[in-house]
């Protein structure tokens, strides 16, 4: 399966929270690592990072401070708040619980209807 | 996370936006040359690297837009946007800003400074409790309920006790005297204006003392200790605002009064106000006093009595009383409500100015909408553009609402900075305090500026919108595709523009004829013969201290007094340079007497006298005591028989003079000297007739008056004319030490010339005059501009027209008379509107400013002539016409080639 898949609407917000829990990450990273963990599978648009991470930022669910790159450029680095960390195992939950029910419709058979 | 955090966090981007924009773009930069770098290690080339991570990133400002929104400061940021463009284009639009701003201010500014005058005057609430209940209860006829204020007189002791007794309307009623009273201080005299007030007096007001107590029951007792209570400007003037004034003691009229009370500032309002206040106990003799006149009566209605029903009651009650005292000359009670009387007929004065004012206020609102208006074509075009770019409409409001809220405000502000010098020059315009009352309290009123303000915003708020509801509106493409074929303004918008011009018209015509015929009739005013001369002339006002000369009552008499009156007339004509002196009770034009029915000996007595019942007008005549010289001092003619003479003392027959007025209406067919008349209570025979003079106002025709003299019936109350043979205000100084070096406590009061008593005769006519006259010039002002930029703009609008028109080979004379046909158009049907609506106002104006009847038809009759209406209308008329014809013509000299190809 080599195809990039578009992003479900509304996901992109906990995959931000999941990436930046393993640890600080300037925006250009945030879409490394979630590129990196989805092993290119996923079509992010870059554009729409942005407001994504200032809409999770006025929601107080994470936070930024201004750091140096690994290219030695100022970045500004977004890390995980206490209540973006209960915010995201409520999404994760939430997401798991949905993902069995849809995955318990699709396998149905005729017999077990 | 919190409301609060939220907020909290909300706050802090709003105040650090262009910190924020700057970390964003460094951010979303930072972002791209990353991924550059990616791209560039992945083996593409530098710049083609860019470019791919330009394309893959997408659009850069609409992320911007998409991340303000995310944080919520997006409105913030389109609101300081659109507040900057606001600026920019006032700036930009000098011409709009430089008319339109001060316009507005103008129109913002005089309405807050006269309301502020007239809320100070007439709509404060009296300093008293619950003022809608207290009322004036004068001696007198029901005429005054008509409107005419002469004809009440005070009252009696008598008749207020049987008041007291008799009636179930009023919770108390009460009464005060005026009694200057001399107050000793370090052996130095000072006369001060005092008020001598019966039981119940404080209660009756119910206005707390400031300091102290007010007078009580335990004042009026037969053996009570002497007591006052001061005035708040007494207490601040002689006792510099001492705490501990309270118990001290002054001398008043020689005997020495405990302070007990302070009241507070602005207690009293009426024109007159009075410096102390002492109780006055009347005992049983004084209770059945029917001769002694001068109280003041005031009484509290009980709750839910109106002062309609008061005067029923009173009606019923005063008939009885005069059938018990049939020889007490009872006229009957009137009750007017204590605010109507403390403003008096002012008010109306007032309400002319406020009407003229709106009318200001609504021109300028129409220049301002119809600026905004021309505006809103201008930019017809520009939010078409928008539109078509995907402008939300809201969007476009909002901006809309920028605009007029920042010209709103600046003008608002203009406007707060006029008011305040307006309402001071108001302040010193409108004369002296004893006519309007309470002027010491006009502030500027800001609730009435808010009000205003509020108005205007409105206004330009509603106007301002106009190119939302544009036909453009939904389709933009209309707008833009016009471009070049449109040769003129939408019908709809020229029809706006029409009624702007033509509502102007009407307003500015209606003030100006107003202002006309005020100022008309003030300056025929000024040509009035007052049947005297008043040059050279010096009066003043002499009030006998009771405490020195004894205590005195119309038809008692007091030979001190008289023989310190005869005194003073000797010893003021043997000064230097005077020629005569003259006594009088009241002065022309200053002071009258109220008037009495007429009996003549061997007729019928008017049927209604001693009945309870009015006697008519026409059978009264107005009264007046004075010395032999009195008609000599003010020169005026006699026309038959003699004058009084110095003889016709207190031994020989009664006599009197009369004057024409007198001689015509009660002997029209006879020579009245030698008859026997009885006026109030005396009984004389005539010896002269004068000729008629001015007595009342200068405008109002001779009333009968009947004269006595001195000698024989005296009066304490003297006013003294003093004729001189040079300047009189020369000797004025001269005349005051002689009175000092005879009796230093006597005090000479209001001495001016009998020229300034004339001019300030006519202070309401003056004034009236002026006010209206400045009004009506600021609005002819405005009006001119509103109607030049309609008209320039209108003409702008046709400039293609007129370029078609004449390419095709049209007269240019042609096409003038064509552009000049709209605004006849408008200039007439504005004329007939506003000659219309000045008709009604000129109405208004002559029944409520000027309220004798007498005064009325005077100006009724002359006053709306035709000619001002013509003139008016013919000036506006030209100022239309100039405000076409400039542009106009310079339409005309524009080439067709240029006209045409102009965008």
């Amino acid at each position: 399966m080599n195809q990039q898949l578009d992003l479900l609407q509304g996901t992109l917000d906990m995959l931000i929270l999941k990436a930046v829990s393993l640890g600080p990450l300037h925006g250009y990273g945030v879409l490394l690592r979630i590129q990196q963990i989805s092993k290119e599978r996923l079509e992010i648009q870059q554009g729409s990072l942005y407001p994504a991470l200032y809409r999770l930022e006025h929601q107080g669910w994470i936070s930024s401070e201004w750091g140096e790159s690994e290219n030695k450029r100022k970045a500004k680095y977004y890390r995980l708040t206490a209540s973006g960390k209960r915010r995201f195992q409520i999404e994760a939950e939430k997401w798991n619980r949905m993902a069995d029910v849809i995955a318990g419709i699709l396998r149905a058979t005729p017999e077990e209807v | 996370m919190t409301l609060w955090s939220r907020t909290r966090n909300w706050l802090r981007d709003v105040l650090r936006l262009s910190h924020l924009e700057n970390e964003m773009d460094v951010e979303l930069n930072a972002h791209i040359e990353a991924f550059t770098d990616d791209l560039i290690r992945s083996g593409l080339t530098p710049p083609e690297a860019r470019r791919r991570a330009r394309i893959e990133f997408g659009s850069i400002e609409q992320t911007k837009t998409d991340c303000r929104n995310a944080r919520g400061i997006n409105a913030v940021e389109t609101i300081l946007q659109d507040l900057r463009y606001a600026l920019r284009l006032q700036c930009r639009g000098c011409g709009f800003t430089a008319v339109a701003i001060p316009t507005l201010a103008l129109g913002i500014g005089a309405t807050t400074a006269i309301f502020s005058v007239v809320k100070a005057v007439i709509f404060n609430p009296l300093p008293f409790r619950q003022p809608e209940n207290l009322v004036h209860v004068w001696e007198g006829h029901e005429h005054y309920h008509r409107g005419d204020q002469a004809y009440f007189s005070s009252a009696r002791p008598g008749t207020l006790y049987d008041w007291r007794e008799q009636t179930q309307s009023f919770e108390n009623i009460t009464a005060y005297r005026w009694r200057p009273r001399l107050l000793t201080d370090n052996k130095q005299s000072e006369l001060v204006s005092a008020q001598e007030v019966y039981d119940q007096f404080f209660e009756t007001l119910g206005t707390p003392a400031f300091l102290g107590r007010a007078l009580d029951e335990s004042d009026y007792q037969p053996s009570a200790p002497h007591v006052v209570v001061i005035s708040n400007q007494m207490w601040m003037q002689r006792f510099g605002g001492d705490p501990a004034v309270i118990g001290r003691r002054i001398t008043l009229d020689r005997e020495s009064y405990e302070i007990v009370g302070v009241m507070p500032a602005g207690f009293y309002p009426a024109p007159d106000y009075p410096s102390v206040w002492t109780p006055h106990w009347a005992d049983q003799g004084e209770r059945e006093n029917r001769n002694l006149w001068g109280l003041f009566p005031v009484a509290r209605l009980k709750p839910g009595v109106t002062w309609q029903q008061a005067q029923i009651e009173l009606d019923v009650v005063s008939a009885r009383i005069s059938r018990d005292h049939p020889t007490s000359e009872s006229v009957g009670g009137v009750v007017v409500p204590m605010d109507a009387q403390l403003i008096g007929s002012s008010w109306k004065l007032l309400l002319l100015l406020a009407i003229g004012v709106i009318l200001l206020l609504l021109i300028a609102c129409v220049n301002v909408a119809n600026l905004l208006l021309a505006r809103a074509v201008d930019r017809e075009k520009e939010f078409a553009i928008r539109t078509a770019l995907g402008a939300r409409r809201v969007r476009l409001a909002l901006q809309l609402f920028m605009e007029s809220l920042v010209f709103a405000v600046v003008a608002g502000i203009v406007g707060i900075g006029v008011a305040a010098i307006g309402t001071r020059g108001l302040l010193t315009v409108l004369p002296r305090a004893a006519i309007l009352p309470r002027l010491d309290s006009v502030k500027v009123d800001f609730a009435a500026l808010a009000f205003v303000c509020a108005l205007t915003l409105l206004a330009s708020l509603l106007f301002g919108l106009i190119p939302l509801f544009s036909r453009s509106r939904n389709r933009p493409h209309d707008a833009l595709k016009s471009e070049g074929r449109a040769f003129s303004a939408g019908r709809g918008k020229r029809r706006l523009g029409e009624i702007f011009v033509v509502s102007e018209f009407t307003f500015s015509l209606v003030l100006l004829i107003l202002g006309v015929l005020l100022v008309q009739s003030f300056i025929r005013l000024q040509r009035v013969d007052p049947g005297f001369d008043a040059n050279n002339l010096l009066v003043f006002h002499l009030p006998v201290p009771e405490v020195n000369y004894g205590k005195y009552s119309y038809g008692e008499r007091n030979r001190r007094t008289e023989q310190l009156y005869e005194h003073l007339e000797r010893l003021l004509r043997d000064v230097p340079a005077v020629e005569s002196v003259g006594f009088a009770a009241g002065l022309p034009l200053k002071q009258g007497l109220s008037p009495s029915p007429v009996l003549i000996t061997g007729r019928e007595p008017p049927p209604e006298l001693g009945k309870g019942k009015d006697v008519p007008l026409q059978a009264q005549a107005s009264t007046r005591m004075v010395n032999p010289q009195y008609f000599h001092a003010l020169r005026v003619k006699l026309m038959s028989g003699r004058f009084f003479a110095e003889r016709d003392n207190a031994d020989a027959p009664k006599i009197a003079m009369v004057n024409e007025a007198f001689a015509h209406r009660f002997f029209p067919n006879e020579d009245p000297i030698g008859k026997e008349v009885t006026v109030w209570f005396a009984k004389t025979t005539i010896v002269g007739v004068v000729a008629d003079f001015k007595a009342n106002a200068l405008d109002q025709k001779a009333m009968p008056e009947i004269f006595w003299s001195m000698r024989q019936i005296p009066s304490p109350n003297a006013w003294i004319m003093v004729r001189t043979k040079v300047d009189s205000s020369v000797l004025a100084e001269t005349l005051r030490q002689k009175i000092r070096q005879f009796d230093p406590d006597l005090p000479v009061m209001e001495m001016q010339s009998m020229s300034d008593v004339i001019t300030d005769s006519t202070w309401l006519k003056r004034l009236s005059a002026t006010l209206i006259g400045v009004v009506a010039v600021l609005a002819i002002l405005l009006a001119a501009i509103g109607i030049y930029s309609v008209m320039s703009y209108s003409v702008s609008q046709r400039k293609k027209e007129v370029g078609i028109r004449i390419a095709f080979g049209a007269n240019r004379r042609d096409v003038l008379g064509l552009i000049m046909g709209q605004t006849y158009r408008l200039a007439i049907l504005g004329c007939v509107l506003g000659c219309a609506a000045a008709l009604l106002a000129g109405h208004l104006a002559t029944h409520t400013v000027y309220i004798s009847p007498d005064q009325a038809s005077s100006l009724a009759q002359d006053g709306l002539s035709p000619v001002a209406f013509v003139l008016c209308s013919l000036f506006l008329f030209g100022i239309a016409i100039g405000a076409t014809l400039i542009p106009a013509r310079r339409a005309l000299r524009v080439d067709p080639v240029v006209a045409l190809q102009d965008e």
